[in-house]
């Protein structure tokens, strides 16, 4: 049995995401507001905007969290409702089990998914191995460095085989250092399983760096700006920072969140805060 | 424990190897000093019977106590008062936590239930264990089970209480993450709430151990038949001042013995948990 994808398959069939007209209020508050987004099978997309502007809203609505005011979301054209393995996700920081050793936590998805101990450990054994901390398998999140603990997470969440993988400014947390080589080592991994990838940051650069399509969303209540499909080339060179296609990007993109950060602001100010 | 030596050596100013250990002994030589001094003060007043407003007239000399005790513990009627009340404590105790721990949980998970028990633990819980005592031998049929209701009363609401604080303490992000991982409300329970709030309900365990022993002594004093409490009562009753002195210490030493295990109860449930120690040495 081999569970990881040794090839990335051409043609990959799962993990369309389906966002039409979403809508998501909390009370009064419009968090999110005619919100639409079609995801292909194995795309990598980011979505971009400053704080605050519910990119991380629409990110928990795909992952079941946060059910939609209005409008529908589907994976696979199943409509979403409740959270679920085929949709992994990573989270920002500290979502591990402290109280569970890194192999346990892991093999915790597979365990609940019905599988029996041994083969959940394999299982969760083979995906570490992947992410380059087989040998950290037995100790306890609280010892690692916040870079492995977010690759801890990311084998948590691959280990299920989601057609989707969902991540919430995973590396947020993380120094500039540690931030890199996670971003480079994220798009080894997606080079060889290949699925869906909806990416949530701030830090465009990031974006740029990962993505095939670039997402810009509007202060809250959040809309899609701009939808940019990166014309830069795979794998991604390290010095991609460096080409005129990638500056040319970057000054689309800050352009537009330094308006939409402005304009929180300005609305910050009309109110009297 | 791994890692621990790597924390150490970043918050001494000084670098040392075996740092550790001479702090180790350093704590048990002041701890051996500090006791020493105790009982000599304690030898001291009583020997020459001083009297300063508090008096030590009545006192008995340690070395009477420790007499006392040499006989006490060859008496089979002495074992049995400690096996009562070790029994009481067990029964009561081990119940609380059986009763508080779930129920913790639950409340802590579920709002309603939360919301419809809490107003009546709220009004119970600063009624003291001694309180409680008449109450209690009115409602159960034997002495016995009164002296275990009121122990069970005494740990019951610290262990509550701290398991609904170590419940609401859980990160949300952990509830979502093994949601998304496909657990299911079972699994939740097992997996995050239970382990999860485990530091809490230890620290629950601890306090409530402490004042379990406070209410079952007082319940022994008061309605007795065996146990510490009442030997320790009937002594004064009885004017053996020695055995006063003697149920006392044995009360102490128990007591210490009970949260000792506790803690090393928690150590071994938590491996995953730094130690309490290790933390405050890293802290200086």
């Amino acid at each position: 049995m081999t569970a990881i994808p040794t090839q990335r398959s051409l043609t990959v069939t799962r993990g369309r995401i389906d966002i039409q007209r979403l809508n998501i209020r909390f009370g009064d508050h419009a968090a999110v507001e005619d919100f639409s987004l079609t995801v292909t099978p194995g795309e990598f997309v980011c979505l971009l905007g400053p704080s605050g502007c519910g990119k991380s809203t629409v990110l928990n609505s795909v992952a079941g969290f946060i059910p939609p005011s209005q409008g529908r979301v589907a994976v696979d054209d199943a409509v979403v409702t409740r959270p679920g393995p085929e949709r992994g996700m990573v989270f920002q920081q500290h979502s591990l089990f402290p109280w569970k050793t890194v192999l346990e936590n892991v093999a915790f998805g597979p365990r609940m998914q019905g599988r029996p101990r041994a083969e959940a450990n394999d299982l969760a054994r083979e995906y570490l191995e992947l992410v380059g901390l087989g040998p950290s398998a037995d100790r306890y999140p609280a010892t690692l460095s916040g870079g492995m603990q977010q690759r801890v997470g990311i084998a948590r969440a691959l280990v299920n085989h989601p057609s989707v993988l969902l991540m919430d400014e995973p590396f947020g947390a993380l120094d500039a250092q540690t931030r890199s080589i996670m971003q480079e080592s994220l798009l080894r991994l997606w080079g060889q399983i290949g699925n869906t990838v909806l990416f949530v940051t701030h830090d465009i650069d990031e974006a740029l760096f990962l993505a095939d399509r670039v997402v810009v969303m509007s202060a809250a209540p959040g809309r899609v700006l701009l939808d940019l499909r990166l014309d830069l080339p795979r794998p991604r060179p390290e010095d991609v920072f460096a080409s005129p296609d990638f500056a040319d990007y970057k000054r689309q993109c800050l352009k537009l969140i330094r308006q939409e950060s402005r304009r929180a602001f300005d609305f910050l100010d009309g109110a009297g805060i | 424990m791994t890692g621990l030596p790597a924390i150490l050596r970043q918050a001494e100013p000084t670098p040392g190897i075996g740092r550790l250990l001479p702090i180790r002994i350093g704590r048990l030589g002041l701890g051996l000093i500090s006791l020493t001094l105790f009982l000599a003060a304690w030898h001291l007043a009583t020997t020459y019977r001083l009297d300063l407003h508090i008096r030590f007239v009545n006192v008995p000399t340690p070395d009477s106590v420790l007499r006392r005790a040499l006989i006490a513990f060859n008496d089979p009627r002495f074992i049995e008062h400690i096996a009562m009340s070790l029994q009481r404590i067990m029964a009561g105790f081990t119940l609380a936590g059986l009763v508080a721990i779930p129920l913790g949980i639950t409340m802590g998970r579920f709002l309603t239930l939360r919301w419809l028990v809490s107003p009546v633990i709220e009004v119970l819980r600063p009624i003291p264990a001694i309180a409680w005592v008449p109450m209690s031998i009115m409602l159960w049929p034997s002495n016995e089970e009164s002296i275990v209701f009121i122990t069970f009363l005494g740990a019951f609401f610290p262990i509550l209480i701290n398991t609904l604080h170590g419940v609401n303490a859980i990160d949300p992000a952990l509830i979502r993450a093994s949601r998304s991982l496909g657990a299911g409300e079972a699994a939740l329970f097992r997996h995050v709430f239970l382990p999860g709030a485990l530091p809490h309900i230890f620290t629950g365990l601890t306090v409530g151990m402490g004042v379990a022993w406070v209410s079952l002594i007082a319940a022994e004093m008061i309605s007795g038949q065996f146990g510490i409490g009442y030997f320790t009562w009937e002594a004064y009753a009885l004017v053996q001042y020695p055995d006063i002195v003697l149920g006392m210490v044995l009360i102490g030493v128990l007591g210490l013995l009970s949260s000792g295990l506790i803690r090393l109860a928690g150590h071994l449930v938590m491996p995953w948990q730094p130690r309490q120690g290790a933390k405050r040495e890293a802290l200086r």
